[in-house]
């Protein structure tokens, strides 16, 4: 029976390994889109006087891709910013219930944001982007994919601070600010 | 609304992420008042929908090249060149070096890491006080989102609809103001200081012209953001691509300290750290939906109005606010919060939109090193060892002098104003 559940998480913790690969290859491809766009919207601009639409409408595209999937990303990274005032001073008991009272919530609006995206892409369905005419729902489906993917993220995150919940919480040696 | 509120205080109480309070609270409001869930999903689309905020993950990204390509290292060298010789040589190399990077990077913490782990040692060699040190590291980080370019003045410029090249230069001249301000407590203490402070080495003009060479290609990049921007030859989403690009070739082939290889890795930091920012666009754009829907700014105007009609009452009123939430709040979430409903107050008390806003960058960066939360704050003190407190203690002299030119800032609107006045006065938002 043990055995059986550990092979189990094994094979679970080896699917979300394959994931976050690729996910981070998905990201780093969006990420070179974008630039590779803006820098040809540039030089068609002021080399070839010709103005590029589509590399602003499909850099835009790749931006809604790339930020979405990184959501998830940032979670495992720890580089979702909270107010810390609370973990120096409580017990670990009761900052591990803190962490079952802050993942309801959070994953009650994950499951609405997903779930209002559904409709969305449906109407993305019959919607065309104003350039290319690319069907709204590849852009729309970004939504589901990558808040699903964040989902999973934070489930993770707060399953290792219940385990450890005096553990790491920001980092912040490379912080936007 | 008010359960928007109280949910929202609640949530970032206990400790839950920015991005899922602002989340919670507004579903939280839109689930009560019958207004159909899809609008979530569709504000945070919207959010996230927009060309100009492309300039974040750019921005960032550049930030990491100048990080890890060698760019620190050149300008700290041309630091020390250029004021080694004075009483308290590396505190003021530590200030100088703060305004180089925060001119090519546009996040203070960034710079305040790089600046930090390699001075930090030199410092303790010299028998400097360790806490005042990192203190002053935490102050020259500060600078990073007043002087141009700057993460944080692209967030304000995209919530309340200034130009972006607008508010770049309204931070040059309090930026600047707020290096002097550094320099001079610098100065102060360290003439106090006793023999380690006058431990200098002497004025060389041709190693000051060796390390400018070295660092020209370092500062030409500030030259083509800000010129091109102010210029009218590039959007700022373009200019923080090129601003990438430049990085990517100084790096590689002029400084040759990081090969093509590292650039994925860096590429995946940037987009986490765009993420962590973005979502909270993403979701914030749900909330400030229901604050413009629900009248908000209109009920605390009126509130405000009635107690004063005097803009500076207003102003400095702003002043306490903002400091207090920098205290606790990290300012990139603060302004996506506050500038919703403060903005249009403040332009209903008559201040120019861009005045305010440089006020606001310039708190929210003073928020940066006021315990107990300060992002560069920490990031010196963790490179130092010291503990946020023992760094805190000495952080009063250079604190109480920035607030000095906070306060010049808000009475004379014209610091703010000049420069965007005089090199754009026809773009029309802002």
């Amino acid at each position: 029976m043990a055995s059986r559940i550990d092979s189990l998480l094994t094979m679970t913790s080896m699917a979300v390994a394959g994931l976050r690969v690729v996910v981070r290859w998905m990201i780093v491809a969006f990420f070179a889109y974008m630039g590779l766009a803006v820098l040809i919207q540039v030089v068609g601009r002021y080399v070839f006087n010709y103005s590029i639409d589509w590399a602003a409408e499909t850099a835009t595209i790749a931006q809604i891709w790339m930020i979405l999937l990184a959501a998830g990303l940032a979670m495992r990274d720890n580089l979702h910013v909270s107010v810390d005032a609370l973990s120096n001073v409580l017990p670990a008991q009761i900052l591990r219930m803190l962490t079952i009272v802050i993942a309801v919530p959070c994953l009650w609006f994950l499951w609405l944001a997903i779930a209002g995206s559904l409709t969305f892409i449906d109407i993305g369905r019959i919607q065309t982007s104003p350039v290319l005419q690319i069907p709204m729902w590849i852009p729309y489906l970004a939504l589901p994919i990558g808040l699903s993917y964040f989902g999973l993220e934070l489930v993770l995150t707060l399953v290792a601070k219940w385990k450890d919940p005096k553990g790491p919480t920001v980092q912040t040696d490379t912080a936007a600010t | 609304m008010i359960i928007t509120f109280v949910a929202f205080l609640l949530l970032i109480f206990i400790g839950a992420p920015i991005v899922f309070a602002l989340g919670v609270s507004a579903a939280l409001t839109i689930y009560i008042t019958d207004i159909p869930i899809s609008i979530i999903s569709q504000r945070m689309y919207a959010g996230l929908d927009s060309f100009t905020i492309m300039a974040i993950p750019f921005f960032v990204f550049a930030g990491i090249i100048m990080e890890r390509g060698g760019i620190a290292k050149r300008i700290i060298d041309f630091s020390v060149a250029l004021v080694g010789w004075i009483t308290g040589s590396l505190l003021l190399v530590a200030t100088v070096a703060g305004i180089g990077m925060a001119a090519i990077s546009g996040s203070g913490a960034a710079s305040t890491a790089a600046i930090s782990s390699i001075m930090l040692g030199e410092m303790r060699t010299r028998g400097y006080d360790i806490d005042f040190s990192a203190a002053l590291l935490a102050s020259a980080g500060t600078l990073g989102p007043v002087i141009p370019p700057s993460i944080m003045m692209v967030v304000l410029a995209t919530t309340s609809n200034l130009s972006i090249g607008r508010a770049f230069l309204g931070g040059i001249i309090p930026g600047l103001l707020m290096a002097i301000a550094i320099m001079v407590a610098c100065y102060l203490y360290a003439k106090r200081g006793g023999a380690a402070y006058r431990d200098t080495e002497s004025f060389s003009l041709r190693r000051l012209g060796r390390t400018f060479v070295a660092a020209v290609p370092a500062f030409i990049m500030p030259v083509i953001i800000v010129g091109g921007i102010i210029g009218g030859i590039f959007t700022p989403t373009e200019a923080a691509a090129i601003a990438v690009l430049c990085g990517l070739i100084i790096a590689i082939f002029v400084y040759k300290e990081i090969g093509f290889r590292a650039i994925p890795s860096m590429m995946l930091r940037a987009a986490s750290i765009s993420a962590a920012v973005m979502m909270i666009i993403a979701t914030a754009s749900v909330f400030s939906w229901l604050i413009a829907s629900q009248n908000v700014p209109a009920i605390i105007g009126d509130l405000l109005h009635e107690a004063t009609d005097n803009p500076i009452v207003f102003l400095l009123l702003m002043n306490l606010l903002l400091i207090f939430i920098g205290m606790f709040m990290e300012g990139i979430s603060a302004i996506l919060i506050m500038i919703p409903v403060l903005l249009p107050i403040a332009v209903s008390f008559g201040i120019d939109p861009l005045h305010f806003g440089v006020v606001v960058i310039m708190n929210l960066s003073i928020g940066m090193i006021t315990p107990p939360y300060g992002i560069t704050l920490y990031v010196a003190s963790s490179v130092a060892n010291r503990s946020v407190l023992q760094v805190s203690r000495k952080i009063g002299l250079p604190l109480a002098l920035i607030f000095a030119i906070l306060m010049l800032t808000t009475f004379f609107p014209g610091l703010a104003t000049f420069l965007p006045d005089l090199f754009m006065p026809n773009v029309i938002p802002g």
